[in-house]
C-alpha cells in the first residue's frame, strides 16, 4: 500500500450515562458505552432516534446534558483533539484547491503528508483543482483525506456513503475499510443502511427512541464478508429487531397488516 | 479541434459578433439619418461629427486630461468607498452587537441620494478634489457595506461547523472560510459601486469643477457645442463599459474556484 507513514493508534470512546435533550425533547437517555481502541462500531435505528446526535457529541458540536462523555489514548489521558469527522456531504471549500482543502485546521500544513493522504485516496493527480471539478463520490474522498490528515484517534462517518450512486458507494466503503484496516483509528460510522452496516463494522449498535437497544457482535472474517450468508443472517436479525423495537412501540398494534408491511420493508433496507 | 467553416466555429465567430451588432447598426442608421437630413445637426450631430470633435479634443482641449482627472476621481472614491464598507459589514456581520449599534443609523444614511449632499459638501469642502471623491464614498460605501454584510452572514452554516470539528477559529476562520464565502457578495457589491460611483462622478463635476469629463459636457453645455456635448455622453457610456470588465477581471482574479456559469457576468 502506498503508506502515508503513521503508528497512529485508535482512542478508546467511553459514554458514561450520558443524556441529552434539546429542550424537552430528550434525544438520547442513560447511553452507556464502551468502544475499545481500534474498534470499528456501526450504528443504525430509523431517523430521529438519535444516532446522528451521539456523533455530533463525540465531535464536540453538542454538548452532553447530563452524564459524561470520554475519548481516551492508550496512556489514558484527553485524546478528543484527535476525532475527525466525515459528514453526509463533503463539506469542502470550494474556493480552496484539493490539496489546501486536506491540509485545512493544521497548525503547519505539512503538504508531502497531504500528497500521500491524497494519494492514498486515489486522488494525487487532482491536488491542484477545485473541489467544483469532482465528482460527489471524488469529492467525499477528499473529505476522508482531510479526516487522514492528522493521523485520527477517532474517525467520525455520518452516513458518508449517503449521497453516493450504487457503485461509487461500494468503492467508497471499501476504501474506508482498508484506510482504517492501515491506520487501526477507532471508526464510528452511523447508517441507515443495515447491510452496510454488518459489511463494515466489528459491532453494530441499534439505537432505539434514544437508547441503546441492542449490540450485535458480527464475527465474520472480513475477507468473506461480501455476499456472506451469515453476514445476511445478522443482517436480518438486526433488521428483525429494527422492526420488533418500533412495533413494540406503537402500543397495542398487533394486527397482520403493519407484519406484512415490516417484511417488504426489511426486503428494501437489506437490499438482499 | 474544430477546422474553418465546421458548424461549431462558425458558431464561436458569430458569439463574437453579434455583441457589436446593435450599437453598430444604430451608429450606420444614425450616420445615414443625419446625412440624409432627417436628424438636424443642431438637434443630433452626426457619428462622424462626433469623432470629429473627439479627435479636436484630443489635439487641442486637452479630452485625455479630464479623462483621466474623472477616472482617478472615481477610482480613488471606491477605493476608500470600498474599504470603509467592507469593513462596516465585516463588523456588522460577525458581531451580533455591532450589528444592533450600527445597522440602524447605516441603513438610514443609506436613505438619503448621496446627490442630495453636493450642496452641502460644497459648503464644505468647497469645489476641490476632496468634495467630489467625498461624494463618490458616500455612494460606494453602502452597497458594499451591505453585500458584504449579508455575504458574511450566508456564508453555509455546515463549512462553519466544519470548520469547528477541524479546529480553524479567529483569524484563521476569517481568512479560510468567511471572508472567501462572503467575497461573490461582496463583488456584487463592488460592481454595483463601480457603476454607481461613475455615475454620481460625472454629475458632481457638471455642478461644480475646472476638471473632468462633467466639467466639459457642462461647459460645451454653455457654449452650445452639440457635438463636443454628445461626445461626452458616449465617452461616458464607453467607460461605464470598461468598468464593467473592471469588475469582471477582478471577478476572475478573486474567484478563480467559481466556475463560469456560476459567475454573474455573461462571458
Amino acid at each position: 500500500m502506498s503508506g502515508i507513514g503513521t503508528t497512529s493508534c485508535g482512542a478508546s470512546v467511553h459514554f458514561e450515562r450520558l443524556d441529552k435533550s434539546f429542550g424537552d425533547r430528550h434525544v438520547l437517555r442513560d447511553i452507556e458505552l464502551q468502544i475499545e481502541p481500534g474498534q470499528f462500531v456501526a450504528i443504525v435505528g430509523r431517523s430521529g432516534s438519535g444516532k446522528s446526535t451521539l456523533l455530533r457529541l463525540l465531535c464536540g458540536l453538542e454538548e452532553p446534558s447530563a452524564g459524561a462523555l470520554r475519548v481516551l489514548n492508550a496512556s489514558g489521558s484527553d485524546a478528543r483533539s484527535g476525532v475527525r469527522v466525515v459528514f453526509q456531504e463533503p463539506r469542502l471549500l470550494p474556493w480552496k484547491t484539493i490539496i489546501d482543502n486536506v491540509c485545512i485546521g493544521g497548525k503547519r500544513p505539512d503538504r508531502e503528508r497531504a500528497r500521500r493522504v491524497l494519494a492514498a485516496v486515489g486522488l494525487t493527480d487532482r491536488a491542484n483543482e477545485y473541489p467544483g471539478v469532482l465528482s460527489g463520490g471524488q469529492r467525499q474522498r477528499v473529505a476522508l483525506a482531510r479526516a487522514l490528515m492528522h493521523e485520527p484517534s477517532v474517525m467520525l462517518l455520518d452516513e458518508p456513503f449517503g449521497a453516493l450512486d450504487a457503485l461509487t458507494r461500494i468503492e467508497a466503503q471499501r476504501l474506508v475499510e482498508q484506510l482504517w484496516l492501515e491506520h487501526r483509528f477507532t471508526a464510528l460510522l452511523v447508517t441507515h443502511d443495515v447491510s452496510e452496516a454488518v459489511l463494515l463494522a466489528d459491532r453494530v449498535l441499534l439505537i432505539d427512541e434514544g437508547r441503546i437497544a441492542e449490540s450485535f457482535e458480527v464475527n465474520v472474517p472480513r475477507a468473506e464478508r461480501r455476499g456472506s450468508p451469515e453476514l445476511a443472517k445478522i443482517a436480518a436479525a438486526v433488521l428483525d429487531r429494527i422492526f420488533d423495537a418500533s412495533s413494540a412501540n406503537a402500543a397495542g398494534s398487533s394486527t397482520n397488516a403493519p407484519a406484512q408491511l415490516s417484511i417488504s420493508d426489511k426486503a428494501a433496507v437489506a437490499g438482499v | 479541434m474544430t477546422t474553418p467553416g465546421s458548424p461549431s466555429s462558425r458558431r464561436v465567430a458569430l458569439r463574437g459578433v453579434l455583441p457589436w451588432l446593435a450599437p453598430l447598426g444604430t451608429v450606420l442608421l444614425w450616420q445615414l439619418a443625419s446625412r440624409l437630413g432627417w436628424l438636424p445637426g443642431r438637434l443630433l450631430p452626426a457619428p462622424l461629427a462626433i469623432l470629429g470633435a473627439g479627435i479636436e479634443g484630443l489635439r487641442h482641449q486637452h479630452l485625455l486630461l479630464h479623462l483621466a482627472v474623472s477616472c482617478g476621481r472615481a477610482l480613488a472614491g471606491t477605493v476608500i468607498g470600498t474599504s470603509i464598507g467592507l469593513m462596516l459589514g465585516l463588523l456588522t456581520g460577525l458581531s451580533r452587537p455591532m450589528q444592533l449599534v450600527l445597522d440602524g443609523p447605516l441603513q438610514m444614511m443609506r436613505a438619503v441620494p448621496a446627490l442630495a449632499l453636493v450642496p452641502l459638501v460644497i459648503l464644505w469642502f468647497g469645489l476641490g478634489e476632496t468634495a467630489k471623491i467625498f461624494i463618490v464614498v458616500i455612494t460606494v460605501v453602502f452597497p458594499v457595506y451591505l453585500n458584504t454584510f449579508h455575504g458574511v452572514r450566508s456564508v453555509d452554516p455546515q463549512l462553519l461547523e466544519m470548520a469547528r470539528v477541524y479546529d480553524l477559529r479567529g483569524i484563521a476562520l476569517y481568512r479560510h472560510v468567511i471572508l472567501p464565502g462572503a467575497m461573490p457578495s461582496v463583488l456584487v457589491g463592488l460592481r454595483f459601486a463601480l457603476g454607481m460611483s461613475w455615475l454620481v462622478i460625472i454629475v458632481a463635476e457638471t455642478l461644480g469643477a475646472s476638471s473632468g469629463l462633467g466639467y466639459l459636457a457642462a461647459t460645451a453645455r454653455e457654449f452650445m457645442q452639440m457635438d463636443t456635448l454628445v461626445l461626452t455622453i458616449v465617452l461616458w457610456a464607453l467607460l461605464g463599459k470598461a468598468a464593467d470588465l473592471l469588475a469582471r477581471r477582478l471577478e476572475r482574479w478573486l474567484l478563480p474556484w467559481q466556475p463560469a456559469a456560476q459567475r454573474l457576468s455573461v462571458e
